[in-house]
This record gives structure tokens, C-alpha cells and sequence, in this order.
């Protein structure tokens, strides 16, 4: 077991580093100077540009600059950026990242919660019109981009009828002595409308592939058989069909994470959610291309291991998987 | 004796893309009466199989039971039950053990768990009881290690144990008739004669009733008091076990006594009935037999022949029959 | 290949979403060719004063803020956007298959260094592989956009293909054909590919939703399709402050939005459903 999962963590590192390397590729490929900006909007001197571009390694051959680089992604160096300069892009990535996480974490718990018994439902009642038209809603909320929905939830809820807050993680007039309670209150409204805008996607997915998986499992004979001894419904449902179906929904955690960072962009620039989506697209605007650079570098971790993740996961949940 | 299971015009209905409909089970008579083990015989696509079924009212959707339907288990009738009564039937009554093992235990639990969760939804007990009582029916079983095997992963077992494990599973509710669909098919033919073996035993130590279905008549002997013969969803002949080996009085029942392979006697062509299963989409007119039977008769092509009664517990499906005999 | 392929877009087109779908999306096609030599009002005379107007009988779908028909310009849109999706999946599934063709076929050291390179690709979410491409831009050029679009598209395609490689080779078809002497070229070509077809055609549906539904998302952070041309993106990014007093500004191409890729998806699954060997 541990060599299996050695061998796992290995390939997980091959992955990233493979990763990382095509980030390289990238930027050496994109036209254009990403630094000369440093001079003409940022005042800065070309003695300083100088040192910049030392510290990059853009004035070195080719090898050189791929060592650096890699060398100071081993120490966690990420460059500087150009839109904050001089602030570290590592330090930059790590204010904003709590908010992301606290957005995104909620909308994991929506998906595992609501999603995926939503999907249970559909399968349950298949054939029903609950089934067809939860299955077209689903769709739609696949088919509608989040921007487009973030606009139109913030005109609804808060614009037009002021539900709602339109904006930002907190509110900036709370006052100082607001207990805990409070805060929290807080916290929720702001966080209600893009926990729902980003979710709509990810829901979606959720829903089909469970309905699907536990469709496929429900023609097995394991659940009539299971029937057959006299377990209850629900017992049969979820003990004995829906069990089986956590290794083909396991997959769907590889399909969320690159969605969510995706759409996170889009939901952090419409509500100003001062998370790691907002700071990517201020990068943009202010074409901040080591913040940008940053930012792929640390999602790609991320999704790689999400994947090794999965992997465990599968492992954990399904003893077939299990190496003897 | 009172019958245990008393099985009156016995139709299963399904529909048909076409709008139509199949009929895989067009009015089976079947009876059990308590200790008694019966056969029920019949090739693949007979419908002994959705019988069994639908004695559990496990008919797989679009399927449905028609409304003309009685089944009576011990004086109740099971085609009205639902929900709690159902399920109480369902395993504490009647248990059911079915053809592949290893398709019907749920990957993902272990062998011990799935047990202890039968047991449980028979009888209110501790969780520490119902281990227990689980080991001594994994043992009962014929489980070597029981207590070890406990916490096993189906995949983990060979196909006889896995079968051992579902036969366990199937009187965990203490039921009074067990049903028994082709289990040892899918094993290896030394452990057949061990599983048949553990039915036998079980059988005697438990008083129960046994409806044993299978295509093998080479089974049925010595083991089932009565037999009864399927084809194309209709009993063909009923007889005790004994009369049937000795004088079987259908055409279809003969034609499968010819085709047990005999190592005794000049080796001869291996016998086979001509023609094919029918399928329940296209019952042949008549008696369904007719397009294949060697001593049919003209009348047989256009009408149904009638159960005619030959001994008490004893008849036959057949106009040689109706006649006075062939 | 054309055979089975007719086969499986008739069964498609018996399923209802199928139909739906094709209905829907042919129809959408068929405004964005045939409609702007009907559509009366020149859209190229922005007007600030007058600003935005609702919806009425001269402009059906209203005027944005710089008084252009709102109509003729989410059907411009839609032109643009179509014809990216279609140029970009093309490259993309042109790339994919013959990368997952050659993975799959030859194998060996080739398929272990194909099959490294598409995980670590797979690694960094599309969204800012094509954020770091487009950001140094200053003004993306439309043929640079299909480009970017198209080569970040085939990671998944080739997995795909190489599977049904990976499955078909060993059936005896392809091993008599190999025994007649075809050269691996061959035998790709005329035997692998259009067994793979069907597969590869669900993914290209799917795939053109996708590509739509991230131009425009480009188009809304400004590095899509850049103005005057019209794009829907840019169209719900230019609408963002006239949220509440003109709501139809960002209506009208964000409903374009869904429905286009709503469509595009049901064909794909009908495609998907026909495909499945259990469905009738």
C-alpha cells in the first residue's frame, strides 16, 4: 500500500513539474516584453529594469532562465509584480486566498450536499416530470455563463430589491464592536449570491453524473437482491446502491476543481470578492503578468493534487481498487 | 396439510415498444406446503425465473403482476401487500437465493456487514447479538474460518463460498420457505454437489420448504418430493418426483428425459429437442409445445389444451392427456 | 464511416432533445447567415445622447448605450462567435485526433512522452493557459484568437481518441489489416479513425458549447473578440453599468448565450444517447 501510494505522489510530482515546465514554455513563447510596462507606467528606472530583468533571467540564454525559474519556484519565490510593484506575487496570492477558499469551500458543501441528492431524486423518480425538468434546469445553469448570471442575480436581489448586498465579502459600515454573531451575518449575506452563481455549473455536472451513476447501478442485481432480504427502500437506496456509486462520482472532483477556478474569475470580478479569481482578473486589466503567472502556477498544484486526491479517494472508498 | 405457498393464475405482464404486450407467465399454478421440497423445472425463457420473482414481487419494471393473480404465503395474500409487510415477507418469510453470487452481494460492503443488516431488519437485537448470530450463520453455512471471513470483501471469496455467504444472507431472517433460483449454475461441479448438500442439511435442520428452480432435471432426483414443469410460461406437468422419472406424461418432459446425456448404454447421437425456446412475444397457437412436439396432434395447433388432473397433486398440460393417454 | 455515421445521427434525431436541439440551433444559424441584409438600421452609428432604449417595434431587442439596435448587433454576435467556436474545435479535434491517433497506434516511448505532456496540460485549467496567452496582446487579432483557442482545445480529444485506439486495435479487423501488409498510416487512416467516429463527434458538440461559452467569457474580461466587432461577452461586459436602468442591454446577448449552448449540448447528448449500445 505505501509503495503504491509512493508511486502515486511520484507520478502526482512528474505532473506538476511537467506543469510548471509548459508555464515556462509559455511565457518564453508569448510576444511582447511583460516587463517593459515597469518603465513606462511605473516610473522605473532603467538601472532598476536592469536588476529586474537580471532577477527574471530574461537578459540569460534560454537553460539559465529555465534553471531560475525553476529555482525559485522550489523556494517559493514567484517573481514580483508589475501592478503592485515591489509586492511579491507569493504575498499577493496568499492575502487573497482565504476568500477563495471560503467561496469555494462552500460551494464543494453545496455540491456535495444538494447536488448530489438532488441527482439521487432524479434517479429515484426517473421518467418523472420532476426528473425531465430538473435535468433541463440543470442544463441551463450549465449553458448560462457565470457572469452572465452573477449580473442577474445582482440586479435581482440586489439592486432592484434590495435583499441583498450587490458587492465585496464584508460589509465596509459594519460597525467596529460588532460581535461574532454579527460578523457572521454578515458574512453569509455577502457570501449567498456568488455561492449560487458559482455553483450553478458545478450543481449541474454533480446531478447528471450522479443520476447517471446511480441509473447504471440500479439495473445491477446486487439491488434486487437486496430487496429480496427485506431491506427498506431507503436502507437499499443509499446503503447499497448509492455506495457503489462513490467511485464514478470521485471522478467529478477532478471535473469540479478546474470549473470552479475557472468560473471563480468570472464570480470574483462581477461581486468583487476579494479572493484569488479578483486579484487574476485585476492581473489582467493591469497586465500583471507575473501575478497571472503566479496564480496558473498555484491552481495547477492544486487541480494535480485534487488528482492524486482522487486517487486515495478511490482507493479509500472502493476495496475492489485496493492494491492486495 | 395446509399449504405454505399457494399460487393461483400466476401472469406477468410486460409491454411491448410496439404498444403491445408480453405475457412470460400466462397463468402458473404452483403449490408448497410446509417441509415439502418442490422442483420447478424448465429451460431458459421458460419464466420460471420471474416466478420466483414474483413471489417476492420483485418483477423487474415495466413488468407488472396481473390483477388476476393470487398468492397466498401462509394464508396471506402477498400480491396486496406493501410496504412494512412486504419487506417483513421479504427475507422473514421468504428467502431467496439467486443464481450468481457474485453479482448479487454489493461490491463495496463486506460480507459480514451485509449480513448483520439482514438480520437486523428481521429482529430487533444488539449490534454485538447480531455479529454474533451472523458468525453462526456464516458456519451454519459451511463456512470454514466464519469469524475471519466476516469481514471479507465479496471479491475476496471463491464462487462457492460467495454462494455459501448468499444462502447465509437468505435465512438470516429466519424464513419459512426458501427459494432457491438455479444455485449451484454458475459453480464448478464439485461444489454444486457441496452447495446441494448444504441445502439438503439445512433444509432438514431448519423444517423448511424448498421451491428449488433449475433446467437440470439430473437435480431433481432425491432431492424435490414434488416436480413441476415450466415451458413457455405455463406448467406443462406436475407429478411427484418419483412418478415423473418413472412415467412422465407430457411430450416436452419426455423430450428432456431423452436428452440427459446416459453413460451407460450404446453410445448413441446425443438427443435434443428440435427447434427453439419460443419467445414470450410470439407464444406458437394452440399448445405452445406443438411446433415442436414429435406426437402432436392436429387439434394441438389450434387450441389450448386444458390441465387435465391424472392423481391427486398430479397433471399435465396436454390433449394425449385429455384423450385418456398416449 | 459514412454509413455508420448516417445511422448514428438518424438515431439521434429520433431522440426529442435531439430534435430540440437541431431545430434550435439550426434556426439560430439561420438568422446569423441569412438575417443582416433584413435588418434595417445601420449599426455602426453609435449615438451617446440618445443612449440606450427599450425594447420597441423599431428595435425589437432595444438599443445599447450608444444607441445601436441591440438585434442586429446580438446576431452580428452570434455570427462571430459561431464561426470562432466552429474554426476553434476544428483545429483543436484536427490536433487531438491525430496526436491520440499516433499515441494510441504506435505506442511505446512515443505514446508514455505524448500521454506526460497532455497531464501536465490538463493540469493548468484552460481559463489561464488562455489568460496568459492573450494578456500581452495589446489588441487581439480575430485569426489569434481561433489559434489560441484551438491549440488549448485538443488535451482532451487526444485521450479520447487514444482510448478508442486503444480499444479498437486489437480487433480482429485492424489485425487482418496489418496482416495484409497496410502500413500503420493506412490503416489509421481508413480503419481506426471511422470506427472512432462517433465518439469523436459527441466530443466536437460538446466541445463547440465549451469554446462559446469561454470566448465569451474572454470577450467579458476583454481579451476575446475586440470592439467594434460585436461579441456577446463584450456586449453583457458594456451593459454591466446599465444593469438596473437597462436591463436589456445584458438580457438579450446573455439569453443568446445559453441558447446557442444549450442547444449545442442537447444535439450532443442525442448524439451521446445514440451512440450507447443499450438505448433501442
Amino acid at each position: 500500500m505505501i509503495g503504491w501510494m509512493l508511486r502515486r505522489v511520484a507520478q502526482a510530482a512528474v505532473t506538476f513539474v511537467g506543469a510548471i515546465l509548459l508555464l515556462f514554455v509559455l511565457m518564453r513563447v508569448t510576444p511582447g516584453d511583460p516587463l517593459s510596462r515597469l518603465t513606462s507606467d511605473r516610473g522605473v528606472s532603467p538601472q532598476e529594469l536592469a536588476v529586474l530583468r537580471a532577477r527574471f533571467g530574461l537578459d540569460q540564454p534560454l537553460g539559465a532562465q529555465l534553471s531560475a525559474f525553476l529555482a525559485g519556484v522550489a523556494r517559493g519565490d514567484l517573481g514580483v509584480s508589475i501592478e503592485h510593484y515591489p509586492e511579491p506575487v507569493t504575498s499577493l496570492i496568499a492575502t487573497r486566498l482565504p476568500a477563495t477558499l471560503l467561496l469555494g469551500g462552500a460551494v464543494l458543501l453545496l455540491n456535495f450536499t444538494v447536488g448530489i441528492w438532488l441527482g439521487v431524486r432524479q434517479a429515484a423518480r426517473r421518467g418523472s416530470r420532476f426528473d425531465r425538468w430538473l435535468s433541463r434546469l440543470a442544463l441551463a445553469g450549465y449553458a448560462t455563463p457565470s457572469f452572465v448570471l452573477g449580473l442577474l442575480l445582482v440586479a435581482l436581489f440586489s439592486l432592484h430589491w434590495r435583499l441583498l448586498p450587490a458587492a465585496q465579502m464584508t460589509d465596509p459600515l459594519l460597525p467596529l464592536g460588532a460581535g461574532p454573531a454579527a460578523r457572521a451575518l454578515d458574512l453569509l449575506r455577502h457570501l449567498i449570491l456568488p455561492v449560487l452563481t458559482l455553483s450553478a455549473t458545478s450543481i449541474a455536472l454533480t446531478m447528471r453524473h450522479q443520476r447517471a451513476a446511480l441509473l447504471s447501478v440500479f439495473r445491477l442485481d446486487y439491488v434486487t437482491a437486496a430487496r429480496a432480504r427485506g431491506l427498506g427502500e431507503r436502507r437499499v437506496l443509499w446503503g447499497h446502491a448509492w455506495r457503489t456509486t462513490l467511485v464514478p462520482m470521485l471522478t467529478l472532483l477532478g471535473l469540479w476543481l478546474p470549473i470552479l477556478v475557472s468560473g471563480s474569475v468570472f464570480v470574483e470580478s462581477v461581486f468583487n470578492w476579494p479572493g484569488l479569481g479578483s486579484l487574476a482578473a485585476e492581473a489582467i486589466a493591469g497586465r500583471d503578468y507575473p501575478v497571472l503567472l503566479g496564480a496558473a502556477m498555484l491552481v495547477s498544484g492544486v487541480v494535480v493534487l485534487a488528482g492524486f486526491l482522487t486517487d486515495l479517494g478511490y482507493a479509500l472508498v472502493d476495496p475492489r481498487v485496493r492494491p492486495q | 396439510m395446509t399449504d405454505l405457498l399457494d399460487v393461483r393464475n400466476l401472469r406477468i405482464v410486460f409491454p411491448t415498444p410496439g404498444g403491445g404486450q408480453s405475457v412470460p407467465v400466462d397463468g402458473v399454478n404452483l403449490r408448497v406446503a410446509r417441509g415439502e421440497t418442490v422442483a420447478l423445472v424448465g429451460e431458459s425463457g421458460s419464466g420460471k425465473s420471474l416466478t420466483a420473482l414474483a413471489l417476492l414481487r420483485l418483477v423487474p419494471a415495466p413488468g407488472r403482476i396481473d390483477q388476476s393473480s393470487r398468492i397466498r404465503f401462509d394464508g396471506i395474500d402477498i400480491s396486496q401487500l406493501t410496504g412494512e409487510a412486504l419487506r417483513a415477507v421479504r427475507g422473514g418469510r421468504i428467502g431467496m437465493v439467486f443464481q450468481e453470487a457474485a453479482s448479487c452481494l454489493t461490491p463495496v460492503l463486506t460480507v459480514g456487514s451485509q449480513l448483520v443488516e439482514t438480520i437486523l431488519a428481521h429482529r430487533t437485537m444488539s449490534r454485538a447479538e447480531s455479529r454474533e448470530r451472523a458468525v453462526a450463520l456464516l458456519e451454519e453455512a459451511g463456512i470454514p474460518d466464519p469469524a475471519d471471513r466476516y469481514g471479507a470483501y465479496p471479491h475476496e471469496l471463491s464462487g462457492g463460498l460467495r454462494q455459501r455467504v448468499l444462502i447465509a444472507i437468505a435465512l438470516a431472517g429466519e424464513p419459512e420457505l426458501l427459494v432457491a433460483d438455479e444455485p449451484t449454475t454458475a459453480l464448478d461441479v464439485t461444489v454444486q454437489a457441496q452447495i446441494l448438500e448444504l441445502l439438503d442439511r439445512l433444509r432438514v435442520s431448519r423444517g423448511l420448504a424448498v421451491l428449488l428452480i433449475t433446467h437440470d432435471l439430473g437435480l431433481v432426483a432425491g432431492r424435490a418430493d414434488r416436480v413441476v414443469v415450466m415451458y413457455a410460461g405455463q406448467v406443462v406437468e406436475e407429478a411427484s418426483t418419483s412418478r415423473l422419472f418413472q412415467s412422465p406424461q407430457h411430450p416436452y418432459t419426455r423430450a428432456l428425459f431423452r436428452s440427459i446425456p446416459r453413460l451407460d448404454g450404446a453410445v448413441q447421437r446425443l438427443a435434443s429437442i428440435n427447434g427453439a425456446v419460443p419467445l414470450p412475444d410470439a407464444w406458437p397457437g394452440g399448445c405452445r409445445f406443438h411446433p415442436r412436439c414429435p406426437e402432436a396432434l392436429p387439434r394441438c395447433a389450434t387450441e389450448t389444451p386444458p390441465v387435465v388432473p391424472l392423481a391427486p397433486g398430479e397433471s399435465t398440460r396436454c390433449w394425449l392427456a385429455a384423450r385418456g393417454g398416449s | 464511416m459514412i454509413g455508420s455515421l448516417k445511422d448514428l445521427l438518424r438515431r439521434a434525431w429520433r431522440h426529442p432533445s435531439g430534435r430540440w436541439g437541431s431545430l434550435c440551433l439550426l434556426a439560430l444559424a439561420l438568422v446569423a447567415v441569412a438575417a443582416p441584409p433584413f435588418l434595417a438600421s445601420p449599426i455602426e452609428m453609435p449615438d451617446v445622447v440618445a443612449g440606450a432604449t427599450a425594447p420597441s417595434l423599431a428595435h425589437p431587442f432595444g438599443t445599447d448605450q450608444l444607441n445601436r439596435d441591440m438585434l442586429s448587433r446580438v446576431v452580428q454576435g452570434g455570427q462571430v462567435s459561431l464561426a470562432i467556436a466552429g474554426l476553434a474545435v476544428l483545429l483543436s479535434l484536427t490536433l487531438g485526433s491525430l496526436v491520440g491517433l499516433v499515441a494510441g497506434y504506435f505506442g511505446g516511448w512515443v505514446d508514455a512522452l505524448l500521454m506526460r505532456a497532455v497531464d501536465a496540460a490538463l493540469a493548468i485549467p484552460r481559463l489561464f493557459i488562455l489568460l496568459l496567452l492573450l494578456v500581452v496582446w495589446e489588441r487581439i487579432p480575430l485569426g489569434a484568437l481561433i489559434l489560441v483557442l484551438g491549440t488549448t482545445g485538443w488535451f482532451a480529444t487526444s485521450r479520447l481518441v487514444r482510448g478508442e485506439v486503444l480499444r479498437l486495435r486489437h480487433e480482429p479487423f485492424v489485425q487482418a489489416a496489418e496482416a495484409l501488409g497496410s502500413s500503420g498510416w493506412r490503416v489509421i487512416g481508413r480503419h481506426l479513425l471511422p470506427n472512432a467516429a462517433g465518439p469523436i463527434l459527441v466530443a466536437a458538440t460538446l466541445a463547440v458549447g465549451d469554446v462559446i461559452l469561454l470566448e465569451a467569457g474572454l470577450s467579458f474580461l476583454g481579451l476575446g473578440i475586440q470592439p467594434p466587432t460585436p461579441s456577446w461577452g463584450g456586449m453583457v461586459l458594456d451593459a454591466r453599468p446599465l444593469m438596473l436602468q437597462a436591463p436589456w442591454t445584458a438580457l438579450f446577448p446573455g439569453a443568446a448565450i445559453v441558447l446557442t449552448v444549450f442547444a449545442v449540448n442537447l444535439i450532443g447528448d442525442a448524439l451521446q444517447a445514440a451512440l450507447d449500445p443499450r438505448a433501442a
